[in-house]
């Protein structure tokens, strides 16, 4: 647009006639292109990040069923993306309350803000039946959209993922399975509104579904190339008394995993050799993925103190930077083929895993949030105690390690002795996890190589 | 000698009055004659003299002797402000093209109720409402009001003859900054004890830019309820106020659960604690001295602030922060009626998302 008024003022000099010696019609002919430059020159507008958001958008934004309100004859019929939606200024609108609970409840929601594991505001749209949205829509897990694995339908929606467990972190069954494992909500805002975390700025009233997310930036983000959105900001940054100059992290260069000197491998997408995570393009060096290493450990590192009513303890403290599987070092085995594509035996060792590469955000009909698919493949996780005899963490660690080479090789030339980890008959399976675990360096209590990590 | 002493004595005085004059803030009173705006027995060579009517208003007899109604002289349906024998009167009701005044216009309830406060003098009546809302009950207000009287906003709000209750005020008037305001003529707008200043400069009684509005007068944390709209509160003998004195305390004498930080019957109001996070939108809480609300930097007459003093002038400045500026139920809505649903400054309903958020982005500078 502004190009064309340019234009039009350079077509409006040429048409002037002017005369090399009229200094005044010179300087009147550039003073009319000033006025009119002046008058039609407008600043481009552009949306902010409310606008630009998955609950501002015009398009798919927030929009209240009209059911929702006490009748259709009051229906306000607000546009879609309006505040209206999730907020009601006076708790009335023409003498009444619109549906769904009455009386006013906090920052002015139609809803409680939090509950309890699955029962809370956001979970009034994002949910599979009586959502409050208008138009029905799925949000499915991290295998089904950066992964491509479509077949992976249950959950599709935010509170199916976090009811694979309940507000007692007990297990519920949920998508076919009564092992799998969501992130508990209450831990997650005990945690961030801790004396410890107190530069982050959450207060006892935050909904810990904030703690990652700013509802009025984030994104929504299709997994496809080219088009792409950023719905995740950092927790440690949250610091803002107003919750609205949080930004969104992943939506600049230096916020990629592509910014580690150890090199990341995107994996697989499903059903594909040649098309990688997160949006099936060839991308495959992280430059199209949030770095989620340093969003994930803003809680999961080697200091902060998580206790997890699930596991009944506190998780483990661990250093990414340190880790085999993410900035630390690790050795290549070069007499034989330890790793699976598109991970390349050359660059053993200098490798970066991201968070999510494994673990779903939300929640998994897998232990631990593992995903169902991983690097193009299917994996089942369900037990946690040892022997594993059905080998389900192998499921896991065999979508980019080697069975048959690297992991029995690796073992065996361990020289421990069978019985150490074939126990208690000689025919068990020991569980992966016995060993290879986040901050683990001890084998069944002894330092390995001396505290050498062992994930 | 004598000229001299003549002199003397003549300017001593003179100059004694000039001072008095120009040093004595001047009630901005109705000037002019009587019969101006009275009459002895309504007519005058035969013809009725109360004939300042509005609609279908009768030019009989009206009290005060007065020959015209509210709507007789501030409703004549053409300019914003028009001259009426020598005075300037501002037009709550106007069908020209003109600038509507700040407190908007009338003209919009006879297409809509929902656009602003249903005046029955204007004899359209309120179809949807049952009860002002936010108002508790039983209130005995209904949702038809008048300009002023016990079911009115301007005057002292006891009687039911709402003329009574604007008894003299006119006579009294004082323009400009109105922050003693313990009489409904020293009161902003004749609304009985709330301050401000009034915008009395070039652009009288309007709200046009950043340079020429009213300043509102804005308390930071809202009144509370806590037992009772008692005598302090609310219903003192002499009529209704606020004790707040501010704009928005005047506003939650009908709409107190929209304002008040702890209502009753355990309606927490806008929030029992006056603070985030609140239950409905607050008035009288200050902007927070944070995140986006610092962009608010220069007066928008499309969400005006209120100050926490009744400034002596006119200012294009917005300031967050403890000693800055207040959110004030006229932020958003205007206080007769506007074009827009919900008597909104802004159109809330636009079909365009960026129209409908236009008002809320001049707080929340980020939620565009």
């Amino acid at each position: 647009m502004k190009t064309r008024r340019l234009n039009n003022v350079v077509n409006l000099i040429k048409t002037v006639n002017l005369k090399a010696s009229d200094n005044l019609k010179i300087i009147s002919s550039v003073l009319v292109c000033l006025v009119l430059f002046a008058v039609f020159y407008v600043k481009s507008v552009s949306a902010g990040p409310y606008l630009n958001s998955a609950h501002g958008s015009s398009s798919y934004g927030v929009k209240r069923s009209a059911a929702d309100y006490e009748s259709p004859a009051i229906d306000p019929n607000y546009i879609k993306g309006l505040c209206a939606h999730c907020h009601e200024q006076h708790a009335s609108i023409d003498g009444f309350e619109p549906y769904p609970v009455p009386g006013p409840d906090n920052y002015t929601l139609f809803y409680s803000n939090y509950v309890n594991q699955t029962d809370g505001f956001c979970f009034q749209c994002h949910t599979s039946s009586s959502s409050h949205q208008a138009t029905a829509f799925n949000n499915y897990n991290y295998s089904y959209r950066a992964g491509g694995d479509t077949s992976l339908t249950c959950p599709n929606n935010i509170l199916s993922a976090f009811s694979f467990i309940n507000e007692s972190g007990a297990p519920v069954s949920n998508c076919s399975s009564s092992t799998g494992s969501s992130h508990k909500l209450t831990d997650i805002q005990t945690f961030i509104t801790a004396a410890a975390q107190s530069s982050w700025g959450f207060t006892a009233n935050s909904n810990p579904c904030s703690a990652c997310h700013n509802p009025h930036s984030a994104q929504r983000d299709p997994h496809t190339s080219g088009s792409r959105g950023y719905p995740v900001s950092r927790p440690s940054l949250h610091n803002s008394k107003d919750n609205n100059s949080w930004g969104l992290w992943g939506d600049s260069a230096a916020e990629l995993m592509n910014n580690y000197t150890a090199s990341y491998q995107a994996p697989y997408r499903s059903g594909s050799t040649t098309l990688y995570e997160p949006d099936g393009s060839t991308t495959t060096n992280g430059s199209n993925l949030t770095d989620y290493v340093t969003f994930c450990t803003d809680c999961h590192n080697s200091t902060n103190t998580i206790y997890s009513t699930t596991l009944g303890r506190n998780l483990y403290q661990f250093n990414w930077s340190a880790e085999k599987h993410g900035g630390g070092a690790a050795t290549n085995d070069a007499s034989v083929t330890d790793i699976i594509a598109p991970y390349q035996e050359a660059q053993l060792g200098n490798y970066v895993l991201a968070c999510t590469d494994c673990h779903e955000p939300h929640g998994s009909p897998n232990r631990y949030l593992i995903r169902k698919m991983v690097n193009g493949g299917a994996t089942t996780v369900t037990v946690i105690t040892t022997p594993d005899n059905t080998r389900d963490w192998n499921s896991l660690c065999t979508k980019c390690h080697n069975d048959s080479t690297s992991i029995s090789n690796s073992h065996h030339i361990l020289g421990m002795g069978c019985t150490t980890c074939h126990t208690p008959d000689p025919a068990d399976f020991p569980n992966c996890l016995d060993c290879h675990y986040h901050g683990s360096t001890a084998i069944y209590g002894s330092p390995y190589n001396g505290g050498e990590h062992l994930f | 000698m004598i000229r001299i002493k003549l002199i003397k004595f003549i300017s001593l005085p003179l100059i004694i009055l000039l001072v008095f004059v120009f040093s004595v803030k001047v009630p901005a009173v109705i000037t002019g004659h009587c019969s101006d705006c009275h009459t002895m027995h309504n007519s005058q060579d035969g013809a009725v003299m109360v004939d300042y009517t509005y609609g279908a208003e009768t030019t009989g007899t009206k009290s005060f002797l007065l020959r015209g109604t509210c709507l007789g002289c501030h409703a004549q349906g053409s300019l914003n402000i028009i001259n009426m024998r020598g005075n300037q009167v501002p037009q709550v009701y106007h069908t020209d093209g003109s600038s509507d005044l700040a407190g908007g216009n009338f003209k919009y309830i006879l297409t809509d109720d929902n656009k602003g406060h249903n005046v029955t003098d204007f004899g359209d009546t309120e179809d949807t409402l049952t009860s002002p809302p936010g108002h508790h009950q039983p209130d005995g207000i209904g949702v038809n009001i008048a300009c002023s009287g016990e079911v009115g906003c301007h005057g002292y709000r006891k009687n039911v003859n709402s003329l009574i209750d604007m008894k003299g005020s006119h006579h009294g008037n004082v323009d400009g900054k109105l922050d003693t305001a313990d009489q409904v003529y020293n009161s902003y707008r004749f609304l009985w004890k709330v301050k401000g200043l009034e915008n009395n400069g070039s652009y009288k009684w309007q709200n046009k830019d950043q340079n020429n509005h009213n300043e509102y007068f804005g308390d930071t944390i809202p009144m509370t309820a806590g037992g009772g709209c008692d005598t302090t509160l609310c219903h003192d003998p002499g009529g209704k106020r606020p004790e707040s004195q501010t704009i928005s305390g005047f506003c939650s004498t009908c709409h107190g659960a929209f304002h008040f930080k702890e209502w009753l019957s355990g309606d927490p109001g806008t929030g029992a604690s006056g603070s985030s996070p609140f239950t409905r939108h607050p008035t009288d809480v200050i902007l927070p001295d944070s995140g986006e609300y610092n962009g608010y930097t220069t007066y928008s007459v499309l969400a005006p602030v209120a100050r926490q003093t009744v400034p002596d002038t006119i200012s294009s400045s917005v300031t967050s922060g403890a000693s800055g500026d207040v959110v004030m139920c006229l932020s958003c809505h205007a206080a007769h009626a506007s074009n827009y649903a919900d008597m909104l400054r802004w159109d809330y309903k636009s079909a365009t998302l960026s129209t409908a958020l236009s008002g809320c982005n001049v707080c929340h500078t980020s939620r565009n």
